[in-house]
């Protein structure tokens, strides 16, 4: 009889230890026995953060809308690809805008997704349940200020430009663009440690560590503990220097904002990705996005392969001819 | 004995080989991770006071003795009260508190610098221990040819462009994080990240988070050249052995503070770095160093780092290098002046 009770106790043990995710894959775990987050995740779709105002009150995309709009990318990509060759030339750059601004990097340097997130979400944001951001009045304003700043100066000192064009950062949270959109996760017992593929600025974030500490900094002060088989990650103290004149405005951490971050994986390719806003000047109420992130790069359509070094600062040209073009202006 | 009996008498044996064994081989006693390799985890401390060559006016001297090594760390923490104690003084146009050579502008004050006060444990009067002579290799003769070239050209361009600076000028790798790691000045602390498959070398200085595969993958393709080149890590017995190739060429690597002026590694440089921890608060740190274009033979260092729980600071060196504005617009006023004398 206590054989089999020993028998019987320890697979209720196994049994309780070894969850299965809702894909029926056990979740892969540590040695110490929580789950195992590491990997090198992209988060890349062509799923919008805010849903777009023509899908105001739909929160998913039918099966037919999602294979429309990954063949249009993908069509995209395709004609990018195979048109001619063209040399640009002073003051006729080959992709120039409309109003006569120059052009952005032509589509070999973008890494864009061709996409839709899994589960077919019309935006990444999750609450409130309108898929937008809630901004306050004040917020909207600082929102629409940054957007318009972006691309019309000033550009007295590269000071002026937007923290992402200083190659100092984009901030918090994990964030997916149109290339180098990569996060690589390490894990230990007592440390999450997350570098990004943009700007290599890697985050520490201690777990079951000791309380915040206050002193400012770009990317905040993290820390990490679990909440059963998810990692509750709560950032604060963010210096409030961080800007970023792009239609990312909302990302320009102030020193209110309290970030809460949450990584559960899923199961052996996907770990599900959530953050809650909250900052009362920005923001009506906290809200929330959750993107899936996986390890299988090649399913969003983008680049495959570990994460490429740093190296932004080096090669950051557009800097020095920001500023050399608007001091022409000013002679003009 | 009845049942109770025997599980006292168990609980207290091993309640007691526990604690002998705890008293007896404290030191000896490795803290580990789940599957066995050592936990080489932590914030890690490098500062020393002992030089990476050995001074010249200790000849063939190897070791201090206990004497000098105390008598050299005294001068170092009265060196420093005196600093930290002077009155305060004002830099002037023209007229730096701690003007160098030649009238070169000074360096940082003091409270900036963060250099430790201990030499190393073994009193050794270098770090490097090969050559035997504790200083660094003569150069090659293509070194040496290009050390020249390279010390021409700077004293001609000493900053046309923030190109013409070295890499830590402009803060895209840190003078002392290496790799190889060398102890100087500040900021000289290394965050160790362990997983079973994966180390990361994280320096407080410029932030370089330097990836070493421990999975026994083939070495990156020679063409992809890197900034803190490509490295691949396995175990020998209780040492973490790192070995890096495919460094770029324009990161022009050299011990700061031990190099003559123009002097550079090449990209072609080897690095095998050895991390042991020898007991709870030290880890043991030796790196040889290959380039044959710049050293005529290869040379080992060797330190202590020692355990900290201090947090590293953030990476804040781009958005305070006003240096980098101050150097490139000095020589412009100076140029400027050259060639207002010459009309």
């Amino acid at each position: 009889m206590i054989n089999q009770l020993v028998v019987f106790l320890t697979l209720t043990v196994f049994v309780l230890l070894v969850p299965v995710s809702s894909t029926g894959q056990p979740v892969p775990r540590t040695p110490s026995g929580v789950p195992d987050l590491q990997g090198v995740w992209t988060g890349s779709s062509v799923t919008p953060l805010e849903r777009p105002r023509e899908l105001e009150d739909r929160e998913f995309l039918s099966q037919e809308e999602t294979a429309n709009l990954e063949q249009e990318a993908l069509d995209r990509e395709i004609r990018l690809w195979n048109r001619a060759p063209r040399r640009t030339e002073a003051g006729g750059n080959v992709d120039r805008a409309p109003d006569g601004a120059p052009g952005f990097y032509n589509n070999l340097w973008l890494d864009r997704s061709t996409k839709v997130i899994p589960g077919g979400r019309t935006s990444l944001i999750v609450d409130p349940p309108n898929g937008r951001i809630p901004f306050t009045e004040s917020g909207g304003e600082r929102n629409r200020v940054s957007s318009a700043h972006y691309g019309s100066g000033p550009r007295n000192s590269y000071v002026d430009l937007d923290t992402g064009e200083r190659c100092l950062t984009d901030g918090l949270p994990l964030r997916y663009s149109g290339y180098n959109a990569n996060y690589q996760i390490f894990q230990t017992l007592d440390h999450l440690a997350i570098l990004g593929e943009m700007f290599h600025d890697l985050r520490i974030i201690p777990i079951d560590g000791p309380e915040h500490i206050t002193i400012p900094q770009w990317l905040g002060d993290g820390r990490g503990r679990w909440e059963g088989d998810t990692l509750v990650v709560e950032t604060r103290s963010f210096a409030d220097k961080a800007h970023f004149w792009w239609i990312d405005a909302w990302r320009a951490s102030r020193a209110s904002l309290r970030l809460v971050e949450r990584f559960t994986r899923v199961d052996a390719e996907t770990l599900e990705y959530e953050f809650t806003m909250d900052d009362p000047g920005m923001f009506t109420r906290a809200w929330t996005a959750a993107i899936p992130l996986t390890t299988d790069q090649a399913s969003r359509g983008v680049a495959t392969g570990p994460l490429y070094e740093y190296a932004c600062h080096e090669g950051n040209y557009a800097m020095t001819n920001t500023l050399a073009g608007a001091r022409v202006q000013e002679r003009e | 004995m009845t049942c109770r009996n025997l599980i006292v008498a168990l609980v207290v044996v091993m309640l007691f080989s526990t604690l002998t064994a705890s008293q007896s081989t404290e030191s000896l006693v490795l803290p580990r991770m789940a599957w066995g390799s050592p936990d080489l985890q932590g914030i890690w401390d490098f500062r020393t006071i002992t030089p990476l060559e050995r001074p010249e006016e200790r000849g063939d001297k190897a070791f201090l003795t206990e004497e000098e090594a105390a008598k050299l760390e005294q001068e170092t923490i009265d060196r420093n009260e005196n600093l930290l104690n002077r009155p305060a003084r004002r830099t002037e146009a023209g007229a730096s508190v701690d003007r160098g050579e030649g009238g070169a502008p000074g360096a940082y004050n003091n409270f900036w610098f963060d250099q430790g006060t201990n030499t190393v444990g073994t009193r050794r009067t270098s770090l490097i221990v090969d050559p035997p002579n504790g200083r660094l290799p003569d150069l090659s003769v293509i070194g040496q040819r290009r050390t020249d070239q390279r010390r021409a050209y700077l004293e001609e361009h000493p900053a046309d462009s923030y190109e013409d600076r070295n890499s830590s000028d402009r803060c895209i790798v840190g003078f002392n994080a290496g790799p190889p790691i060398t102890p100087l000045a500040y900021n000289q602390n290394m965050q160790l990240f362990q997983t079973r498959d994966y180390v990361v070398v994280y320096t407080e200085m410029v932030h370089t988070a330097r990836i070493v595969p421990l999975d026994g993958r083939p070495a990156l393709n020679g063409d992809i050249r890197l900034w803190s080149g490509d490295s691949r890590g396995y175990w020998d017995g209780d040492t973490l052995v790192v070995e890096t190739a495919n460094f770029n060429d324009k990161r022009r690597w050299v011990p700061l503070g031990s190099a003559p002026p123009g002097m550079t590694s090449t990209g072609k440089m080897t690095l095998a770095e050895r991390f042991t921890r020898v007991d709870a608060d030290t880890l043991e740190y030796t790196f040889t160093v290959i380039d044959t274009d710049t050293w005529a033979s290869e040379w080992t260092a060797s330190m202590p780092m020692r355990r900290t729980e201090s947090p590293l600071f953030e990476y804040a060196c781009h958005e305070g290098n006003y240096s980098m504005e101050g150097i490139l617009a000095g020589h412009r006023a100076e140029e400027q002046v050259v060639t207002e004398e010459l009309r």
